[in-house]
């Protein structure tokens, strides 16, 4: 009974965000043209380096393998950026007031925190996703990577961005310039994450700072299913990845109850 | 002339100063930063400074870590001076404002110029911030011509304003400032060279980099800079002549779009 309500604000919040946040054409750009175009001039960008026999890449990623690093990086980014982007979005909820209906309706708000985060991840992907896979084809050879592997893993990637994203919109709660995320994850998430550049070769400092977004797990998880080596690093990966995702839907949980006494407690129902 | 523009100048330093928070600045600054720690990281941990010997033959230098660093701090410092440019008329038109400054015989020119040199205060700190970065991370100028790197930082300036006139117009015509000013990046930040020298691309979109007056202001700019190349007065004259061009463009499509801007809606 309890997960029929839940399933029931789900569904209404991913048809309330299909309505507001359907732009027409301009999703072309968002969705497939920048993510593409980023990946192309990160491509470029690595051609002067040498990459031959004993070169030093050569050891960190295999000789011919830069397209496909380069492109696994920029999916699972891409993954992550699309939830980060409903966060970001989520002050439009209190510009519109929309937020004040919701705390006062007896729906989940935990369903509303997940649909955004849903809807976004789903809406954003499709396209650059078709693009990776399309690509992917090209640039691999089929019988090395492990599909059962890599499957699984996408899913579980899946699931990790929209908690990940959920986990943001709440923490949007408590500030009206969520406008912020977009700067600090965009950039720092790229670099840290390993989009370009493996983590296994930062200094300490910087390797301390990676092991903060999930970005870095999920790609060490899609890395080793697509060049077929999935050892001890990877099993570890995989446990920090789920223990990680349970951590974040209770401090999900946590944070909203937080704010709902806060606002409770210091403000009055107009919440912006 | 002036006087629009002394007056546009003074007015958007105190609009920026008082009501404004600084959350595209404080952007700007991770993002420019984002650039030269990625050249960093790659160069010194991931390829240990191995590089191709094409590089030196294409560019003329073997210091592959300046070359990226001059080419993240512009890449940002153009990014900015287009956006602070060409979202000028728009926010007015956000502001309510826009018709107010329609109806006045001020000039357009001068209210663009205005526009343009208070930016600067605005960049010029982002570009300063950056730069420190970019010392830090090993940023060294033994040998630049002087003469040459003033021309080209005006080739620059005048590149990246020209630019965001058009630019303005654009969002002017469509309403929208997100999709068009980050498609515009997008392609710049593959056609014009800044994090890699442009005879890597191929050989179609090497000559759609040429449509913008940027890719060249930059090469020059970058080549006196790191090798003292001198800029002659030949080497100048094609991104003068483009951005004539985009300048007559701005003006004529922009008069157009403001006669319609009340219209449509």
């Amino acid at each position: 009974m309890k997960l029929r309500r839940y399933m029931i604000s789900l569904r209404a919040e991913i048809l309330k965000q299909h309505r507001s946040r359907t732009r027409g054409k301009a999703v072309f750009f968002s969705m497939l043209l920048w993510p593409a175009f980023a990946f192309l001039t990160s491509y470029y960008a690595m051609q002067p380096y040498r990459t031959g026999e004993g070169s030093a890449l050569s050891r960190v990623i295999p000789p011919g393998g830069i397209p496909l690093f380069l492109l696994s990086g920029y999916l699972v980014f891409q993954l992550f950026w699309t939830t980060v982007h409903s966060a970001w979005l989520f002050e439009q909820e209190r510009k519109q007031s929309t937020l004040e209906i919701i705390f006062l309706t007896s729906s989940s708000k935990m369903a509303f925190l997940f649909g955004r985060s849903l809807y976004s991840l789903f809406n954003g992907i499709w396209m650059f996703a078709a693009f990776s896979f399309l690509t992917f084809w090209f640039v691999t050879n089929p019988g090395q990577v492990k599909w059962a592997v890599l499957l699984p893993v996408l899913a579980l990637i899946v699931c990790s961005a929209v908690i990940w994203g959920a986990m943001l919109s709440a923490v949007s709660l408590f500030s009206r310039d969520s406008g912020l995320l977009y700067y600090v994850f965009q950039a720092p998430m790229e670099l840290f994450g390993g989009v370009r550049i493996p983590p296994s070769v930062f200094p300490v400092w910087a390797k301390g700072l990676s092991l903060l977004f999930p970005v870095t797990y999920s790609l060490i998880l899609v890395r080793g299913a697509l060049y077929g080596s999935t050892g001890g690093q990877w099993m570890w990966s995989l446990v920090v990845l789920i223990a990680a995702d349970a951590a974040l839907v209770w401090l999900t949980g946590y944070l909203l109850a937080r704010a709902e006494r806060h606002a409770r407690l210091k403000g009055n129902w107009s919440l912006f | 002339m002036w006087h629009t523009a002394v007056a546009t100048l003074v007015r958007n330093q105190r609009s920026n100063l008082r009501a404004y928070p600084w959350t595209f600045t404080f952007g700007h600054i991770i993002d420019g930063t984002y650039l030269v720690l990625v050249s960093y990281f790659s160069y010194v941990y991931l390829i240990k400074g191995d590089i191709q010997s094409q590089f030196a033959a294409y560019t003329g230098t073997s210091d592959y870590l300046t070359y990226v660093i001059i080419g993240g701090a512009l890449n940002l410092f153009s990014v900015s001076m287009m956006m602070n440019v060409s979202r000028a008329l728009i926010t007015e038109w956000r502001e309510g404002t826009l018709e107010a400054l329609l109806l006045s015989p001020s000039s357009r020119f001068g209210y663009f110029a205005g526009t343009a040199v208070q930016q600067l205060f605005r960049s010029l700190f982002e570009l300063a911030v950056v730069l420190i970065f970019g010392i830090a991370a090993g940023l060294r100028l033994p040998h630049f011509d002087a003469f040459s790197v003033l021309i080209g930082i005006f080739a620059y300036l005048l590149s990246c304003f020209t630019m965001g006139l058009l630019l303005g117009c654009v969002m002017l015509y469509s309403r929208d400032t997100f999709f068009v000013q980050n498609t515009l990046f997008a392609f710049t930040a593959l056609l014009c060279g800044f994090q890699f020298p442009r005879e890597y691309l191929p050989e179609a979109l090497r000559i759609a980099g040429e449509v913008f007056p940027l890719t060249d202001a930059l090469g020059l700019l970058r080549g006196s800079l790191m090798t003292g190349g001198v800029i002659r007065f030949g080497d100048i004259v094609p991104v003068l002549l483009l951005c004539a061009v985009y300048i007559a463009l701005a003006l004529w499509s922009g008069t157009r779009i403001e006669r319609r801007m009340f219209e449509r809606y």
